[in-house]
């Protein structure tokens, strides 16, 4: 037996495509563990820094990253961005225990704050 | 309007919400629903580069997203991105050599492009999963 949602106008009935349907039990969805952030500072001068959040999940889980970069916006995270005088990216990794951000840049000259968004699903990418 | 299923977050009157943020599913959005989900392990040649390609069988060009794992590491990592084993400030990245460049797709298959900067044959294993059409 299964449970399926089409969309307006699509008869739930023998649809099979999943582009008819807004949900159906003959696909799994992403299960939402948390939602977080965490702040890198730059400090001036450094060519990189990385900042870690633990999950403890056991797992390597899937996850979505976005970084506020300089100027206040938001990016999907790989980014590589630059300004009039400076050069930067950043990037992530993911063990069985935590989220790796880092950033790389061709220097600051202040402190600079980059604020990673992430978002932390149940499913498990089987990759470890 | 027409009926609806919906499921509220804990504590958010599932009768009063209106914020699609407040509920945990709601039949007037559409999910993200995973068509597809499957692994590929193969060679990025030394001081080269490859394409990995993968037939999807949909009849749709999906939405794709992955992750790599370099064959003896111990961490995922995401496309558009190198593969790092740390960052200093005085060196910035410290690298594999592994880069992971793109993602792509078209009606038959998926392609994965990973570029090799190391003097050695490296194995990537990458985990994708289509959620959509595009």
């Amino acid at each position: 037996m299964k449970v399926a949602l089409s969309k307006p106008t699509y008869p739930v009935i023998g649809e099979t495509d999943p582009r008819n349907l807004i949900f159906s039990t003959e696909y799994g969805t992403l299960k939402y563990e948390a939602k977080s952030s965490i702040i890198l500072t730059l400090e001036a001068g450094f060519f990189g820094d990385s900042i870690s959040f633990t999950h403890n999940l056991g797992y390597v889980p899937f996850v979505e990253v976005y970084m506020e970069n300089p100027v206040g916006d938001y990016e999907y995270c790989p980014v590589n961005g630059s300004g009039a005088t400076v050069l930067w990216s950043s990037t992530f990794r993911v063990t069985t225990t935590q989220i790796i951000f880092s950033v790389e840049s061709t220097g600051f000259f202040n402190d600079t704050d980059f604020t990673f968004l992430f978002f932390i699903f149940k499913n498990d990418t089987d990759l470890i | 309007m027409g009926n609806v299923i919906a499921l509220s977050k804990i504590g958010i009157s599932v009768l009063g919400a209106s914020d699609p943020n407040d509920f945990i599913f709601h039949s007037s959005y559409n999910t993200f629903k995973i068509i597809i989900e499957g692994d590929v392990t193969d060679t990025i040649p030394a001081l080269g580069s490859k394409t990995i390609q993968v037939a999807h069988g949909l009849p749709f060009i999906p939405l794709v997203t992955a992750f790599a794992l370099e064959n003896g590491k111990a961490w995922a990592f995401p496309p558009n991105s190198p593969n790092i084993t740390g960052t200093f400030p005085r060196i910035g990245y410290l690298k594999t050599g592994i880069v992971f460049n793109y993602i792509s797709a078209d009606e038959d298959y998926i392609y994965f492009n990973f570029d090799n900067t190391g003097v050695a044959n490296k194995d990537v294993t990458v985990k994708f999963y289509c959620l959509e059409a595009i």
